[in-house]
């Protein structure tokens, strides 16, 4: 596996990337440890006391009230209220992409693929365990994690599937999808200490497929008027506003302003000789240098009538 | 639910949101909601949070179960140290008496719920499923 400087790395995308320089930099740094109070089993104010009691720092990030960044903890998934399922170690690209799909109490959500649980638990918890999730994934191995993970976080109103998204059976539809894509996943890389890259899943025209396929079947199980959200952790155009724009060709769907106020750039409107539709403009890219997570991209998309 | 009613004090009210589904000796706890019947058109892998399980006569509650309701119960309680907690998970038994009648409690250290052990006379035997805690959970510090 090749081992790269950040910008050798990323240098086919530098005339995308906003102050290349600063992301550059940005990549030396470890990613930060974001942990997500869990309040499916216990307030905010009462996990972030006991750890705070241990001699954790913890700094909130707004504007989620159950969200920190914890300086001095490496390691969450040692502490006894990880154990517990007071918390969990969530990137904050991750805690967006279901915030940003905003369900609410009572509704019916689809997590197309889900493992191993971060969005689908935090959408438990932003739905306070009403109402009914359908979590799929396609991998039997990760259903292990998955099915752990909602287990130990308290999550009462998931049902767990097992098909390849791209062929969920139409026969109940959603009022919010979630489809958070298999990916080539560069935004996860950092440098060690090593000051290098390690060469990620290759972008290729198979997961390209996979990923527009399973975009249309999500877009085709949500119901009219309901929202979607479409998110990789990748920079790669190919995977991120193509995928987009196959769906906006095909589908009458519309991508929308994700209403928060967050430093993000937007959806391109080229690449290469692409030109993408106007609209793919509201859909965000987060890069380290804004956000100091994990890089990412996210398509708010509604379905009109 | 009037085992745990009886056993630790949980209102059978607390059970009013919830359906609950057997599987085999696991009982399943799942949010109440009348749509689920439509999801019995899908190939469903499982269903909710295990609550308890059916071992030969007894009923024995799961640890998750008993971290989520365990704050509506008012008896068989056991309350630990941190030094006695870590013994128990490392041992998975420790031997002191404590109050209440042998069977299965709830174990609570600093304030928080921990999850379901055995008592029996003299002896508390961990329910902790071994994966709960890291190897480096007792010694993890900040
Ligand atoms: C980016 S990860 C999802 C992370 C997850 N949403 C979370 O927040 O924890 C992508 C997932 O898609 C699953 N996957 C890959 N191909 C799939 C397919 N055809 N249908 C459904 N899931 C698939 C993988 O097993 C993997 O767990």
């Amino acid at each position: 596996m090749a081992s790269l400087t950040p910008e050798a790395y990323f240098a086919p995308f530098s005339q995308i990337i906003p102050d290349f320089v600063a992301f550059c930099r940005k990549l030396s740094d470890p990613l930060p440890v974001h942990l997500r109070m869990n309040t499916l089993k216990a307030p905010v104010s009462e996990t972030r006391l006991h750890l705070e009691e241990q001699g954790a720092l913890l700094v909130k990030e707004d504007p989620f009230d159950f969200v920190y960044r914890a300086v001095n903890i490496s390691q969450p998934g040692h502490l006894l209220e990880f154990s517990l399922g007071l918390l969990h170690s969530q990137a904050l690209s991750s805690v967006l992409a279901a915030f940003v799909l905003g369900p609410e109490p009572d509704e019916t959500v689809l997590d197309l693929c889900a493992a191993p649980g971060s969005k689908t638990s935090l959408l438990a918890q932003l739905m306070q365990n009403k109402g009914i999730i359908v979590a799929n994934d396609r991998n039997p191995d990760r259903l292990i994690p998955l099915k752990a993970n909602l287990k130990r976080l308290g999550v009462t109103n998931t049902v767990i599937t097992r098909y390849p998204g791209q062929t969920f059976p139409k026969r109940f539809f959603f009022d919010r999808v979630l489809v958070d894509v298999p990916c080539s996943a560069e935004g996860t890389l950092r440098a060690g200490p090593s000051g290098t890259l390690r060469q990620s899943t290759q972008a290729s025209k198979k997961l390209t497929r996979l990923q527009r396929d399973l975009l249309l079947m999500a877009f085709d199980l949500l119901k009219v008027g309901g929202t979607l959200v479409y998110s990789t952790c990748t920079y790669s155009p190919d995977e991120n506003e193509g995928v987009v724009q196959f769906l906006l060709e095909t589908r009458p769907a519309e991508i929308q302003p994700i209403a928060m106020d967050l430093p993000h750039s937007p959806g391109l409107q080229q690449w290469k000789e692409t030109s993408y539709d106007a609209s793919i403009k509201y859909c965000w890219r987060i890069y380290p240098q804004q956000i100091d997570t994990v890089g990412f991209f996210m398509a708010k998309v509604g379905k009109g009538s | 639910m009037e085992f745990f009613r009886r056993r630790f004090g949980i209102p059978g009210a607390i059970f009013s949101n919830y359906y609950l589904y057997r599987r085999g000796r696991t009982a399943w706890l799942v949010n109440k909601d009348i749509r689920l019947q439509d999801l019995a058109l899908l190939q469903v892998k499982s269903i909710g949070m295990p609550l308890l399980r059916w071992l030969g006569p007894h009923l024995k509650p799961t640890s998750v179960a008993l971290q989520l309701l365990g704050a509506h119960a008012n008896k068989n309680i056991v309350t630990l140290t941190s030094a006695q907690l870590r013994d128990l998970v490392e041992r998975r038994e420790i031997k002191t008496e404590f109050a209440g009648t042998p069977g299965y409690v709830i174990v609570v250290s600093t304030s928080l719920i921990i999850g379901c052990a055995l008592h029996l006379p003299g002896r508390l035997i961990s329910q902790f499923p071994r994966y709960m805690f890291t190897s480096q959970t007792w010694e993890y510090v900040l």
